[in-house]
Formats: structure tokens, C-alpha cells, sequence
């Protein structure tokens, strides 16, 4: 039987539940309420730079209070004011304490707080945190604290009182009615009665402490920005020094106006500033106020500008054109786009495009058809923004133009917008011919059109080769995985040698935008394989579709999917690639062969060891060899054996001067001895020999680098880590060399530090040479220690240094170079090497990274190598 | 998940898998581009645009180097309060151009303590803006006015309406103005953006950030100011506090993790991931509507910005946003949808299903159109005067999304925003940190 409360108990549960829940919150409360003394206590004595945990606690404090009901919070925040203003009547509370209590009354502050505060003006040094704990309470009671105190105050505390009061009457959240009428009576008496310096005030007055003062009321009242203030700034008479800043006061307030409607009030405003004289900024700003007021004499001022000299007014006035919301206005300012200058012009249609003045686009396409020739690149750049369907013949027509103009035609075709763009290029591709078809078709693709894929498909017919080729590039742009079927049938069914291969980026580019590319490649290689579905492709009678010596349509097409799937590389394209490689057609296997020669992995090395036994038409051969050598090359050093059979193998298909050089060349990357042994024949013979000998010092080269040394294997040690450190400091002594890629992974980096390395050979050994070798890639912040030293020793603690080496710096950039550093010994026994190099610190003046630190790169350190092995 | 560097280039399987056998060596030194060597050719002086750089600090010194890359441009002005970077500055600035034009001397790089007196030099036609955010509002409006277009790093401000200040300033002068976003720029963020904007993973539902942790720091007991040093200037419109390399300049940035001058990595570096959410959702003129979740503050010292954070942010259009350091999420924005995600980082871009990375986005479709070279991007509105990559409403509406995020930790709790009216919503507490004053005699 389910069981169940009754109705009573569930009401006593709910009020249990309530109650110890109310219950944690009110302990929760009181816990953050309990210690708020002894911090308090703390704060008291703290000093800055001493330990400030009390301040994080007090700042957890705030944070935690923000956990709890509004109304306990509204306590916790009490109590916390009570604390604070505690500090700040205390006589023993250090100055930074004070200084914290006035931030957080800033935030938890409240009327209590405000006089105490207010007391704090009388002292300099806590001044200005008492108007940054007052500036956002939003209390009546501030506003009247401030205006009372600027009488009394220093000139630095009224500049900054003057900001708060104008910071109070101007925000959205504290502004009211009351508020502002109290600042602009205060500022207005200021400016209009000339408690302040004006115009008739004696000249010793102007301290720029009361030019300070007078613009930071200016501003003031800019920013209140209500009919009010803009009364006082029209009528306010400042010096000369103080005239700038009225100005941009009378635009911020105008500005404000406007933004609240008020254009009547805020033109006159805009006006005086605009008059000619003014500062060009400030001007500018006006006109571009008044062409947002919708003021009538707007256009008549743009037209003017245009018709100027001013550049910069110029463009203000261009500039002005974009906030223009009267189509009938821009109309009548672009309509005379022919007569104005050309610069003008110019940026007149740059302004219509920023616009988006659709109704404008016949207007350029006027200037298009006009004689100012300077003009015709932008207005067809316009015309892409402007334009509409009726444009199309006319850009199709100048994308089919060489040149610059032709490009932006074309670009202007693919951004063309609204309806019917699309049938319009379609409809019109249909009438034209030759080049204009062909930016037509290319607009297609470049307009992500894929309702115009049908089209697009269809132009892969057409007899002019520069259409299917710009067809091809539509297609490529805009296929899918799901385009695949359609495209092998387009391939296998195709009659045009260029088709067939542009169809191979194409196919290639579908299966790489599907996410799941595996049935497509089942897919092509079923295609590949069924060599029996279409016998009948024949030889098309166009020119340009020439296959050579009548060669089968479906094979060449199979050949190409063989291609396709060469790009896709992976076990499935392979497994048919594999079987494409034995296929009767000779195309087919070429391109099966081709496909080895760039495989990116090693897989398809059985299967080319087993067709190298058998193959043996000569292109095919070298194609295999191709192959064979790429094995190699991926293969590298990592499997000895199998890389000297893929040699063998090629080796053995070789017969031309051409395949043998590759062969040597290939192998010259191969650091082994036997490869000295399989080059030998080659320096015998005439035509080899010149590759070889080239080879065969490659190979000695690299193998005296990489010669045993005493040092080989043994454990080194650093005394400061190093940063570029990809396999750590082993490295140094694996007998193998850093290349110069100073990423291969065996050099160790030490960025601004001194490398310090010791080796311990193990055993003492009696020393011959020292070598050890760093790299210099300026470009890359990698620069040579200033000075190496070697040390050697016993004990491992009392080294004797053997050799020094001083390196100059570099005075600018200059090549990548190792530096072989060798030092002979006198047979000096000792089982611990020391390699001291010392950085450059930090990059040289002349430097893109100057003062940053520079690397220092080394690998390797040898001890004695045998060089004669 | 494809690697792309540089340009955006077409990834094939082949080179996919190439391109993944050097992936572990992809950190290292750095490497300089032969262009920043003068390999390219030169504008003649009239063509060029003539910088004028302020802070000349660790991302000053970088987008020095991003602008040596770009011939059309030439850095004729550094400003820095401290002669121990504005000295060196200088030095290599002439020394790059002296290379540059195969001389052997070049003096023409003018060198300014106070910002204001580099913006009144006529020769300067742009300012870059490299200095701590404290400092970004005042040299940004006096720029403006003074008919200087500007590059300002990012975050745009230190409060919320110092960056409205500044936007209205970049506005009412019609300058162009370019935030230090680069993300805009990079080939990977722009494509994760199209497929969003355009419905390829369906209706948006979801955004995943993951950015850089803070840092904390002990006391530090006040110190001699250094020679050369104009820390008054320095503190500028910030609260007077005495010297402390930890304050300043002892590591690069560190004057970010204090709130007097910074707002930690939650909008130094959010800033960027923040960014790119916002133009993904086409709320570049928006933010948030609720803000809320966890974080954890330094137990002291002088740092006190947040050390690690898990944040919720709903939009207006009901998609949630998790805003996290990396430890919880992977470096990177992932947007989430009803059929599919993508999920960009600065060097890679992944997507379910795959397919999408291949979606071709139509004409009439939203597109991206920027270049590939963030501060090439600048140098070119500057001559055409469009709109650069990165405007000034989305760098203060990104900027605004990490302060809400800063504030609603500060104050352990949820916090609701109007983002038309840039208040919150019945509450004053909050609404107390939505500016600040200026120390005297610095005013807007």
C-alpha cells in the first residue's frame, strides 16, 4: 500500500521546512553579522602594505550579504554603514582605514553617512574620497552638501565638487527636476554674475586653477543639456582662453537636446558653433547635429561644403549624407554628382553606398555612363550595393572587361541584392556570349546560388571553354556531398578533356564538406571499379576536347575518379586505389601511381613492392618510383630495413638518368651507413656521378655530425630548466644534431636565462675536444650567448675551465646560422663536462622585441666524437 | 578540428594531416615577418598615416610591431608617463624606420609625457590608445575632439559610462575608431559568427565562453617613486594611492587586476569572447538582461580583482550564456543551437556537424565583410571613413557585458539589466557602480 501523508501532517511539514529554512537564512545573517567588530577593530590600525586580509574579508562581507532577503540585507548594509562611519569619526584610525571606509560607504552608504562624510572636505588629504564615496548616493541631502561646500572650498576641491555636482544632475538614474534646477542655479550664478572670471574680469584672475574651474562649469552645464542650461551657455561671455570650451559645451548640450527631441531649442546652439572661425572638429560636429535635427538649411550647407576647398569639411559633409533620413534630400544632393569635384563625387558615392540609398542607383548609374572616368570604378563598387535585377546586364557586361573594373563588376554581380537578381543573371546568361556569359556563370557560384546549380551544370557543355571553365569554378564553390552522384554522372558521361579534370577539384571538395565522407568514397571507388557500365564514350568533335590518341572517354573518366580519390586520402580510397593500380586502363593506373607519389602515410608500401615486381610499361615505372620514394621519405630512419628494400626496389626499376638522380637525391636524406654502400656504383658512372658525389657528402656530412662521442647518452643536468623544451634536456646528448628548424625537436631553448648544461660521462675519461653547438634566428628572438665556457671536473664541484669563446652581438638582423663551437683539450682527465653559455639577456635596441627577452639555443655537446670512424 | 594561421586558408584532409604532425611544435620564439624588416615597399610620406602612440607599456610595444608590418603607416609619437619605456620606445620606433628606409639614422619620432600634448601635435593624424583602462576615457574624448581618429585596446573603459562617454565623443566628432578586438580580424571568429547569424546550427540557445583566470599578488609596501616616473599623472583620474611597482609596472598588466585601474581578465581578456557573443547574437547594441553565479576573490593584496568565476548571462532573446574561466571551459567561444554547434578559438574552428565549416553563406545572407588584418583594417577607414571592424557601440556594449559580470560578483549576487536604458533594475546598490569620479582636476 503506498504510503502517504494526510493533509495536516503535509501543512506541519511545509511550516517545519519553512521555518528551518528561515531559520538558516536569519543564522546565516546573524554569522555574517557577528564579527563585523572585530574587523572593524582591525581595519582601524591597517596601513597600506600591510597585511589586507581585513579588507578582502570586509569586501567577502559585502558579497556575502548580497546572499541574503532584500530586507536582511538592508540591515547587514546598516550595520556595515554604522562600522564604517565609526572608523571615520575615530581619532585613532590610520588614514588608509578611513580611506576604505569612505569606498565602501560609496556602496552601502546611506543618509546617515552623508554629513559625516562632508566632514571629511576640511581635510586635504581625504578630500577627494569623500566625493567619491558622495557621487552616487541619491540623496537630496548630497546635492545640498556639495553646492553649500563649493563656496569654502580650494580651488582643486570645487573643480572636483563642480564634476560631481554636474555627474549628479546629469545621470539617468539620479537626475530629477529638483536636482538639476539646484546645479544650474549654482553654475549659472557662477558664470552669468561673474563670481567666476569673465571677459571683464582684470587679467591676474585668469590662474589657470580659475580657467580650470570656469571650463569645468562650462562642461557642467553642457552636460545637464536641458533649455536651461542651453539659455545660460547662449548668453555666457568667457575670455579667450575659456571660449573652446563654451563651444563644446554648447555642442554636448545641444546634442542632449537633440536626443530628446528638442530641435528647435538645440539649432541655435549648433549654429553658433558651426559659424565660421570655430575650430574645424567642432564645426563639423554642429553641421553634422543640424543634418540630425532635420534642420532646413542642412542640404544647403552640405552642398556648400562640397562645392568647397575644405577637405575635411568636406567629408564631414559626405559623412553627413549617411544620417541623412530624407531619400528626397540625398536624391537632390547625389543628383548633381557629374558637376561637383571629383573628390566630392567620390565621396558622395561612398556615402550612398554607407547609406544603403537604394533609390540613389540610377543616379549612379548615370555617372557610370558619364564622361568622368576617375568616377566609374567606385559607381560600379556603388552599383553592388545600389543596385537591383536591372543592373545586371550592365555589370555583366564590365565583369567581362580585363582589368580592375572587370573585378569589381564581377564582385559587384556576387553582393547585387533583392528580388529577382537571381533569374535576372540566369536570363541574361541565356542572351549573351563568350566573356559575359562567363562572368555570368562565375557570379552564380560567387552568389552561393545553389537553386542555380542546374544552370551551372548545363554551362559544363557549352562550346566556349572560358564558360565551362568559370562553370567549373561555380561549381566548386557551391557542391555538396550530396552533389557527388550528379557529378559522376557528369563525369562519366562528360565528352571534354577539360571538363574531366576540372570536375576533380570539384568532386573533391564535395566529399570534404560532407560529414560523413566514407560512402562517397564507397561510392567513387564503386564508380571507379565498374569498368563495364559504359563503353560507348566516344571522342567529342570539339576542338578543345582533344583526348589523345583516341583515347576511351570512360576510361579517362575513371581515370579521373582514380584522381579524386588520390586526394582523399584514406583505408577505403586506397583499398581501390590498390586495385586501380593492376586496371587494364592505362589511365587508370597512372593515376593510381600518381596517387602513391603524394600519399601522406606509409600504408600502400606492400602494395607498391608487390606492383614493382610487375610493372613494366617506362612511365608507369617511374611513376612507381615516384611512389617507392615517398615511402621512403615518410619512412625516414625509423625502419632501417624496410627503407633500404623501398631503395632496392626502385633502384631496380630504374633506367633513365632522370629516375637514377631522384633516386640519389631521395636517398641523400637518409643518414645511414649503408647508404654509402648503395652509392658507390653511382659515382662510377658519367651520368650519375655528378648527383652522387653531391649525395654522398650530404650523407658523410650528416654522419660526421652524428658520429659516437664519449658524451653519447649520458645524463646531462641544467641549472635553469629550458622553456623551448620539447623532449627535454636528453637531447643534448642523443647524437643527434638540431636542424636548422630550431622546432625539430632537438634543440633545448633558454629564454633571457644563461644555459648552464653538465654532463657526467659516467667514468673519468681523458679528454680530446669539446664541442657544442648553438643557433642564431634573430628573427625569431634567437640570438648567440655572449660568451661559452668549458669546464671540466672530477668531483662534479670543483670545475677547471679549458676554453672560452666570446660572441659578438649582432647589429642587425642577419642570417640563420649554427655555431660549431670546438675546443681541442690536452688530455686532461675528468668524468664531468660543464657548458656554460651565457645569454644576451634580453634582444638589442635595434630589435622589434627590444628589452624582451632573447632565447639561446644549443644541441649538441660532444665529448671526444670520433671522426675518424 | 582545422588549424588555421594567418589567412583563411583552405583546409584539405592532406594538408590537415601535415599540418597536425607539427602542431606540437606550434609555441616557441617568436617569428617576425619579413615585412616588419622593410621588405615591402614604402608609401611616399604624404600617403602615409602618422601614428601617434600612448603607452608605451608590454601592448604598446605589440601593436608597435603590428604597425611596423604596415607601410602605409608611421608611428611619429610616443607618450609615456615613464621615461624607462618612453625612452626605449622612441629608440626603437627610429631605429625601425631608419632601417626601414636603409638609412642609418632616423629622429623623427617625437616623445611626449602627457598624452594631451601628443594629441595637439599636428603631425600625429591617429592615436593608439595602449594604456591602463583608468586611462582610456580622458586621451579617447580629447582624441576625438581634437579630430584624431584612434585605436583604443580593450576593454574599451573602466566603468560603463565612461565607455557611453566615449562613444559619444567618437560620434559626435564622426571619428573613426578602431577597439583593440582583434578577433574581429582573425579568419576563425567572423566564420563561427556567419554560420550563427545565418541559422546553421538552428536557433541559438546556448554560448559557451572560456577566458584566462586572474592572478593574485601579496602587500606591497609603498615605495620611492622611481626617476623618471610621473605617477601623479600616472594615477590620473584614479584615486590617490601611493607608489608600488605592484600597482603599476612590475609585470606586464598587473595594474589590471585592481579595480581602481582594471577589471582583472574578466574584461581584459573576456572582453574579446564577449565580443565576439554579442555580434554572434546581433546584439551589438544590447547586453544582458540577468547576470548571476560564483566567484572567488584574492584573500588579499593588492589585487583584488576576481581569480576564477562561473557566470550565467540571459539575453533578451533568451539565449543563457556560461562565462567561466578556462579551468571550467575550454578557452574559446562555443555557440550551441538546436542542430549544431561551432566553437571558435583563435587559432582553430569546429563545428557539429561538420558540414557547416563548408556552408556557403548566400549574397542575401548575413556576411561578415572585414579584413584579415585588424590594424590594416584601422589604417584603411581611416582613408575611407567607414566603419572599422570593431565600432565604438560594440566595444562599449562588450565592455559593458564584462563590467555586469564584475558587478554582480562585487556584489555576491544576481543583478538584472536594462541594456536600453544602461541601468539595472530596482537597484540602487548596483546602479552605485555604474560610474565613478574623477580625481580632481580630471573631468569628462
Amino acid at each position: 500500500m503506498p504510503h502517504s501523508f494526510n493533509p495536516v501532517k503535509r501543512f506541519l511539514l511545509a511550516v517545519i521546512c519553512l521555518a528551518v529554512i528561515l531559520g538558516a537564512e536569519s543564522a546565516f545573517a546573524r554569522s555574517i553579522d557577528s564579527d563585523i567588530d572585530d574587523l572593524i577593530k582591525a581595519l582601524e590600525t591597517y596601513t597600506l602594505g600591510k597585511d589586507s586580509t581585513v579588507l578582502a574579508m570586509i569586501d567577502e562581507k559585502i558579497r556575502e550579504a548580497g546572499a541574503v532577503d532584500p530586507e536582511q540585507r538592508k540591515a547587514l548594509h546598516a550595520r556595515l554603514e554604522e562600522a564604517f562611519l565609526q572608523v571615520l569619526q575615530s581619532e585613532n584610525a590610520t588614514r588608509d582605514a578611513k580611506e576604505f571606509a569612505c569606498r565602501k560607504l560609496r556602496n552601502v552608504g546611506g543618509l546617515r553617512a552623508v554629513p559625516v562624510i562632508g566632514s571629511l572636505f576640511k581635510d586635504e588629504a581625504l578630500a577627494e574620497i569623500a566625493c567619491y564615496a558622495l557621487q552616487p548616493m541619491p540623496y537630496a541631502e548630497v546635492d545640498t552638501l556639495l553646492i553649500r561646500s563649493v563656496a569654502g572650498a580650494s580651488p582643486s576641491l570645487r573643480i572636483a565638487l563642480c564634476n560631481i555636482i554636474a555627474q549628479r544632475a546629469t545621470d539617468p538614474l539620479l537626475a530629477n527636476g529638483e536636482r538639476r534646477a539646484q546645479a544650474l542655479k549654482l553654475l549659472s550664478g557662477e558664470i552669468l554674475n561673474g563670481n567666476l572670471l569673465n571677459g571683464d574680469q582684470p587679467k591676474e584672475k585668469s590662474s589657470q586653477e580659475n580657467i580650470d574651474l570656469v571650463d569645468t562649469m562650462l562642461a557642467a552645464l553642457g552636460r545637464i543639456g536641458n533649455p536651461a542650461a542651453a539659455a545660460v551657455l547662449l548668453d555666457a561671455k568667457v575670455i579667450a582662453e575659456s571660449a573652446d570650451a563654451r563651444l563644446e559645451a554648447c555642442i554636448v548640450c545641444a546634442d542632449q537636446l537633440r536626443r530628446a527631441g528638442l530641435f528647435f531649442e538645440a539649432a541655435p546652439l549648433y549654429r553658433i558653433v558651426y559659424a565660421e572661425g570655430n575650430p574645424v572638429m567642432l564645426r563639423i560636429a554642429a553641421l553634422n547635429g543640424l543634418v540630425q535635427c532635420k534642420d532646413d538649411d542642412s542640404v544647403r550647407l552640405i552642398t556648400m561644403l562640397l562645392y568647397g576647398d575644405d577637405l575635411k569639411m568636406k567629408r564631414a559633409a559626405a559623412q553627413c549624407m549617411t544620417v541623412l533620413q530624407d531619400p528626397e534630400a540625398i536624391t537632390t544632393l547625389a543628383q548633381d554628382l557629374s558637376l561637383m569635384p571629383e573628390d566630392s563625387a567620390f565621396l558622395v558615392l561612398t556615402a550612398l553606398c554607407e547609406a544603403g540609398a537604394t533609390h540613389a542607383a540610377p543616379i549612379v548609374e548615370q555617372v557610370l555612363k558619364g564622361p568622368k572616368h576617375k568616377l566609374h570604378t567606385t559607381a560600379i563598387h556603388a552599383l553592388g550595393a545600389l543596385g537591383s535585377a536591372t543592373h545586371v546586364p550592365l555589370l555583366a557586361k564590365i565583369a567581362a572587361e580585363k582589368g580592375v573594373k572587370g573585378k569589381v563588376a564581377a564582385s559587384s554581380l556576387a553582393r547585387l541584392r533583392g528580388p529577382g537578381v537571381n533569374d535576372a543573371i540566369l536570363e541574361q546568361a541565356t542572351r549573351s556570349e563568350g566573356e559575359v556569359r562567363a562572368a555570368l556563370i562565375r557570379s552564380m557560384g560567387a552568389r552561393g546560388a545553389r537553386e542555380l546549380l542546374p544552370s551551372i551544370t548545363g554551362a559544363l557543355d557549352d562550346p566556349e571553354y572560358m564558360v565551362r571553365e568559370q562553370a567549373l569554378t561555380a561549381l566548386e564553390k557551391l557542391v555538396s556531398g550530396d552533389d557527388l552522384p550528379m557529378l559522376i554522372d557528369l563525369m562519366m558521361n562528360g565528352n571534354k578533356l577539360d571538363v574531366l579534370d576540372g570536375l576533380i577539384p570539384v568532386m573533391t571538395e564535395a566529399c570534404l564538406r560532407a560529414d560523413e565522407p566514407d560512402p562517397l568514397i564507397k561510392l567513387l571507388s564503386r564508380a571507379l571499379l565498374e569498368r563495364d557500365a559504359k563503353k560507348d564514350g566516344t571522342a567529342s568533335d570539339d576542338k578543345t576536347a582533344f583526348a589523345p590518341n583516341g583515347a576511351d572517354f570512360h576510361e579517362l573518366a575513371r581515370g579521373s575518379l582514380a584522381r579524386v580519390l588520390g586526394n582523399l586520402p584514406c583505408p577505403l580510397s586506397l583499398k581501390a586505389l590498390c586495385k586501380a593500380a593492376e586496371d587494364e586502363a592505362s589511365s587508370v593506373r597512372v593515376a593510381a601511381m600518381i596517387a602513391f607519389g603524394n600519399w601522406p602515410d606509409v600504408a600502400p608500401t606492400p602494395a607498391l613492392l608487390k606492383l614493382a615486381e610487375r610493372v613494366a610499361i617506362p612511365e608507369e615505372k617511374t611513376l612507381l618510383i615516384k611512389g617507392l620514394l615517398n615511402m621512403a621519405g615518410l619512412l625516414n630512419d625509423r625502419a632501417d630495413e624496410e627503407t633500404k628494400q623501398l631503395y632496392k626496389a626502385a633502384e631496380a626499376l630504374a633506367f633513365t638518368p632522370e629516375d637514377k638522380a631522384s633516386i640519389i637525391r631521395s636517398i641523400s636524406n637518409v643518414h645511414q651507413f649503408w647508404v654509402l654502400d648503395f652509392l658507390a656504383p653511382y659515382e662510377q658512372v658519367d651520368k650519375t656521378r655528378n648527383d652522387a658525389i653531391e649525395a654522398l657528402a650530404r650523407v658523410k656530412a650528416a654522419l660526421s655530425l652524428t658520429v659516437p662521442h664519449d658524451a653519447s647518452g649520458c645524463p646531462v643536468t641544467l641549472a635553469y630548466k629550458a622553456v623551448f623544451n620539447p623532449e627535454g634536456p636528453k637531447v643534448l646528448t642523443d647524437n643527434k644534431y638540431g636542424s636548422d628548424n630550431f622546432r625539430d625537436g632537438n634543440w633545448q631553448g633558454f629564454k633571457g636565462k644563461d644555459c648552464l648544461a653538465t654532463v657526467d660521462l659516467g667514468r673519468n675519461v681523458e679528454m680530446r675536444s669539446i664541442r657544442a653547438r648553438f643557433m642564431k634566428e634573430t628573427r625569431s628572438w634567437i640570438f648567440l650567448p655572449v660568451l661559452v665556457e668549458f669546464s671540466v671536473s672530477t668531483d662534479n664541484e670543483n670545475f677547471t675551465m679549458v676554453a672560452s669563446f666570446d660572441r659578438p652581438v649582432p647589429a642587425g638582423m642577419e642570417d640563420q646560422l649554427i655555431d660549431d663551437i670546438h675546443a681541442s683539450i690536452n688530455g686532461q682527465e675528468a668524468r664531468y663536462v660543464r657548458v656554460f653559455a651565457k645569454s644576451l639577456g634580453t634582444c638589442p635596441d635595434w630589435h622589434p622585441g627590444a628589452g624582451r627577452q632573447c632565447w639561446t639555443f644549443i644541441d649538441e655537446i660532444q665529448v671526444n666524437p670520433h671522426l675518424d670512424q | 578540428m582545422q588549424k588555421i594561421t594567418g589567412k583563411m586558408q583552405k583546409i584539405t584532409r592532406r594538408s590537415f594531416l601535415k599540418k597536425s604532425m607539427t602542431a606540437a611544435a606550434a609555441c616557441g620564439p617568436f617569428v617576425v615577418a619579413p615585412s616588419a624588416l622593410g621588405l615591402g615597399a614604402t608609401p611616399a610620406p604624404s600617403n602615409r598615416i602618422n601614428l601617434g602612440l600612448i603607452g608605451a607599456g608590454e601592448m604598446g610595444n605589440h601593436l608597435l610591431n603590428q604597425y611596423f608590418e604596415l607601410p602605409d603607416a608611421q608611428v611619429v609619437a610616443v607618450c609615456d608617463v615613464f621615461e624607462k619605456q618612453r625612452m626605449p620606445a622612441k629608440k626603437r620606433i627610429e631605429h625601425f624606420y631608419a632601417q626601414r628606409a636603409g638609412q642609418g639614422r632616423y629622429s623623427g619620432c617625437a616623445d611626449y609625457n602627457d598624452f594631451r600634448d601628443l594629441i595637439a601635435d599636428p603631425n600625429v593624424d591617429a592615436v593608439i590608445v595602449a594604456t591602463p583602462e583608468h586611462w582610456h576615457a580622458l586621451p579617447a574624448i580629447e582624441a576625438a575632439r581634437a579630430g584624431k581618429d584612434m585605436h583604443i585596446e580593450k576593454p574599451l573603459a573602466l566603468t560603463i559610462e565612461e565607455g557611453r562617454m566615449i562613444a559619444e565623443a567618437v560620434k559626435r566628432y564622426g571619428r573613426v575608431f578602431q577597439h583593440g578586438t582583434q578577433q574581429r580580424c582573425n579568419p576563425v571568429f567572423p566564420r563561427a559568427v556567419e554560420l550563427v547569424r545565418n541559422g546553421r546550427i538552428g536557433k541559438l540557445h546556448t554560448i559557451e565562453i572560456g577566458t584566462y583566470p586572474g592572478a593574485k599578488t601579496g602587500d606591497h609596501a609603498p615605495e620611492a617613486i622611481p626617476e623618471g616616473f610621473d605617477y601623479d599623472l600616472w594615477l590620473g583620474p584614479a584615486p590617490w594611492a601611493p607608489y608600488t611597482p605592484a600597482r603599476c609596472h612590475s609585470k606586464p598588466r598587473d595594474w589590471s587586476y585592481n579595480f581602481d585601474y582594471g577589471g582583472g581578465e574578466i574584461t581584459s581578456w573576456g572582453v574579446h569572447h564577449m565580443d565576439v557573443a554579442l555580434w554572434g547574437m546581433g546584439l551589438e547594441h544590447s547586453g544582458p538582461v540577468e547576470i548571476s553565479g560564483t566567484g572567488v576573490f584574492p584573500t588579499k593584496g593588492i589585487w583584488n580583482t576576481v581569480l576564477s568565476w562561473d557566470m550565467e548571462l540571459i539575453f533578451e532573446n533568451g539565449v543563457k550564456m556560461r562565462y567561466t574561466d578556462n579551468k571550467k571551459l575550454p578557452q574559446g567561444i562555443k555557440f550551441i543551437g538546436t542542430e549544431g554547434w561551432v566553437f571558435a578559438t583563435r587559432t582553430s574552428i569546429d563545428a557539429h556537424p561538420r558540414s557547416l565549416l563548408s556552408t556557403i553563406i548566400k549574397p542575401d545572407e548575413f556576411h561578415v565583410r572585414t579584413d584579415h588584418n585588424h590594424y590594416a583594417n584601422f589604417l584603411k577607414c581611416i582613408r575611407t571613413r567607414a566603419e572599422t571592424a570593431s565600432s565604438v557601440d560594440a566595444a562599449h556594449r562588450s565592455t559593458t557585458g564584462c563590467h555586469l559580470v564584475n558587478i554582480a560578483l562585487r556584489l555576491g549576487r544576481k543583478v538584472r539589466w536594462n541594456p536600453k536604458r544602461e541601468c539595472f533594475i530596482d537597484d540602487p546598490e548596483a546602479n552605485r557602480m555604474l560610474s565613478r569620479p574623477m580625481r580632481s582636476p580630471w573631468r569628462f
